[in-house]
């Protein structure tokens, strides 16, 4: 048996049967997916209230000027929307939307009452801004839709009271088309611009991200149950590659990341599709057509940064892991490491880079792992430069974080490395 | 007695900070013998050893082991030597025999002689059916029997053994102390140990060497030192030499 296989075999041996590394692979890393998930849910909510306070105000151009028209202003009236009547014909929307300061704008058609009036189906279509590219602009789309299905049933209930009417008519007498202004761009289908940056901005990264932290969590309390166990030393003694003595570990950590992602993300999508209605269904990813909705090269910058940042974050738990002593100090080293990392990852969603300056954009698109979910955004701004300095950072990250790995693996600063100075069993004389 | 397989040449290991733990140290070890480094706690007896099994790296001066230098071809070193530091553990949650086959592993050529090396293990560590218990479940005195065994079992061309009965009980040490020296006559290991119990090291050993504040004091067979001392045994040359001032 080679001494990788051999030392694989003991590694299992001792997850399953020891309750250090058990309580390494599921209670910290279910606190650690708690405390994630939490501060993203209340992001979540505080973002989607303000999305809904800032669709408070809405601009409606009316090119029908007909009964039903009317009518569909009247019923925003009814539920309290303020709202702006723009004379206008539909020309150069995002000029006006940015010029009203307004996230929803109605077009309703010039044969809107007329259609209604000979029993067929309306159409209204509704623009929303998509300013910050955050994820939570979603439910400004939802509100404009909402407002639309509200309205909707509202003349369903008149119409359904006349005799002969098609049931298909009654259950649907208003469909919507709905458009996104994206940049100076106007793009169809809000919920494939969304999926698009959903996707790519938040569910792969997170993904990655979550599968990082426990790839470097479980490697870190590993390497320091050996040192707890006392065999660290006896290993680096034995006929054996140094480097296979830490690959195997986290080797069994990638093993165990990838199983954690699966079912951690499985519990993202449910709650995804469960709470943020409007992209449930292009969550799964089934039909998106990224190349439609993102620059060229986004997907090849996120690719590599995606890899570059699984290397960094592998020598990260490489290194990290011989600074820790037992695990107490893993927890201590990991916690230390990851941290900011969290908070910067989950930063990363909800900044809003199009209010920022060039200098600050350029700032964040260095930031190890971080970085991922702003190559997407920053391809849609129009800087392609940043985004292409995001991905290859962390391959650069990954670079610098292997030749630190490699110093210390074959030195004796893989035995002597703490995290607090401590002398190695020698009395000053 | 035969040529050195370990020399030991003004050796230097300074640790960051300024802590000078071993200072022009030259001493060598001959094949089959086995050979004692003594001294007090902070002498440089762990670092040295440590040096020799390749953790860590002279500051200056050489260490050679079986021909290879431990800086240079540390592999190779590593293929010849068997290693028990003083604070050594093994794996709580195997069993003892699945801990002695983990080594074992790494060492057998095959599953015959994998098996060979086990069974040497067993009447070395001479636990019987308890190895068959987790480690968890062993005294300190069991373990450290249980890592003689490992260490030996593999008949290294040198085992290099630190404080092999420190913390143990009488009985405990007495039955550790048998097993290394039946097994060194036995097959002809050659291996150098550290302690600073006197009685064991003039029972165990052929030659020792005295080390204190990080250089060598001394050297010799344990009844050459006694005698070219004038005393009654091995603690009162110890006490000569370092003159109580550690």
């Amino acid at each position: 048996m080679s001494a990788f296989i051999t030392l694989l075999v003991k590694e299992l041996k001792s997850i399953i049967r020891d309750p250090k590394m058990l309580i390494a692979m599921f209670v910290v890393p279910l606190v650690m997916i708690g405390v994630m998930y939490g501060i993203m849910f209340a992001a979540i909510t505080q973002q989607a209230e303000q999305a809904i306070r800032e669709s408070g105000v809405i601009a409606i151009i009316d090119l029908d000027h007909g009964v039903w028209s009317q009518r569909f202003i009247d019923y925003l009236r009814d539920q309290g929307i303020t709202f702006k009547l723009v004379e206008n014909n539909a020309e150069h929307i995002p000029d006006i939307m940015s010029s009203l300061g307004v996230r929803i704008l109605y077009v309703i058609p010039s044969n809107f009452s007329e259609a209604l009036a000979a029993n067929k189906t309306a159409v209204i279509e509704y623009y929303v801004w998509f300013k910050a590219l955050t994820v939570f602009e979603m439910g400004i789309a939802d509100r404009a839709s909402e407002l639309i299905g509200g309205f909707s049933e509202n003349i369903t209930r008149s119409i359904i009271a006349k005799s002969g009417v098609p049931e298909e008519f009654v259950r649907y007498p208003v469909n919507s088309t709905s458009l996104v202004v994206l940049g100076t761009k106007i793009v169809k289908e809000p919920e494939q611009v969304l999926a698009g940056v959903l996707t790519t901005s938040l569910i792969i990264p997170l993904m990655v991200f979550i599968m990082l932290v426990f790839i470097i969590q479980f490697a870190v309390t590993s390497i320091a149950v050996e040192k707890e166990e006392k065999m660290f030393e006896t290993l680096l003694t034995l006929p054996i590659n140094r480097l296979t003595i830490v690959g195997v570990k986290l080797l069994v950590s990638v093993i165990i990341g990838i199983a954690y992602v699966v079912i951690y993300g499985a519990i993202l999508l449910w709650f995804l599709a469960g709470s943020l209605s409007a992209p449930a269904g292009a969550v799964g990813g089934e039909g998106i057509n990224l190349s439609i909705v993102l620059p060229p090269n986004t997907v090849y910058y996120i690719g590599a940064g995606m890899i570059g940042a699984v290397l960094f974050g592998l020598l990260l738990a490489m290194i990290l892991s011989l600074f820790a002593e037992d695990v107490r100090t893993a927890q201590l080293v990991s916690n230390y490491a990851l941290t900011p990392l969290i908070i910067m990852f989950f930063l990363s969603m909800f900044i809003d880079l199009s209010s920022l300056s060039y200098t600050v954009r350029a700032v964040l698109s260095l930031i190890p792992l971080a970085n991922i979910s702003f190559i997407p955004k920053l391809m849609i701004l129009g800087n392609q430069e940043l985004g292409l300095i995001a991905s290859v950072s962390n391959i650069a990250y990954a670079g610098a974080a292997t030749v630190i790995a490699y110093r210390i693996v074959n030195t004796e600063r893989i035995f002597t490395a703490r995290l607090f100075k401590k002398r190695i069993k020698v009395k000053k004389r | 007695m035969t040529d050195p397989i370990v020399v030991v040449r003004d050796l230097v290991k300074v640790y960051p900070g300024g802590v000078r733990a071993v200072d022009k140290l030259s001493f060598s070890v001959r094949e089959g013998e086995i050979f004692g480094l003594i001294g007090p706690n902070g002498a440089g007896k762990t670092t040295t050893l440590r040096i020799l099994a390749t953790i860590l790296q002279p500051t200056e001066g050489e260490a050679i082991v079986y021909g290879y230098n431990v800086v240079k071809e540390p592999d190779k070193v590593r293929s010849v030597i068997s290693y028990l530091p003083e604070e050594a553990g093994a794996y709580k949650y195997l069993t003892g025999l699945e801990f002695l086959e983990f080594i074992a592993s790494f060492f057998a050529r095959d599953e015959e002689e994998k098996d060979r090396m086990v069974m040497e293990a067993i009447k070395i560590s001479g636990l019987g059916d308890r190895l068959r218990d987790k480690v968890k479940t062993y005294s300190k005195g069991m373990l450290r029997r249980l890592l003689v065994a490992k260490t030996l079992m593999i008949k290294p061309k040198l085992a290099i053994l630190d404080e092999p009965t420190s913390g143990l009980d009488v009985v405990n040490a007495v039955k550790v102390r048998e097993a290394i020296k039946n097994y060194a006559h036995e097959h002809g290991v050659t291996i150098l140990l550290s302690s600073h119990n006197m009685l064991e090291v003039e029972y165990l050993c052929d030659r020792i060497g005295i080390v204190h504040k990080g250089r060598l004091i001394a050297e010799g067979a344990p009844r050459d030192l006694i005698k070219e001392h004038g005393v009654e045994n091995l603690e009162e040359v110890f006490v000569k030499l370092v003159g109580g001032g550690f």
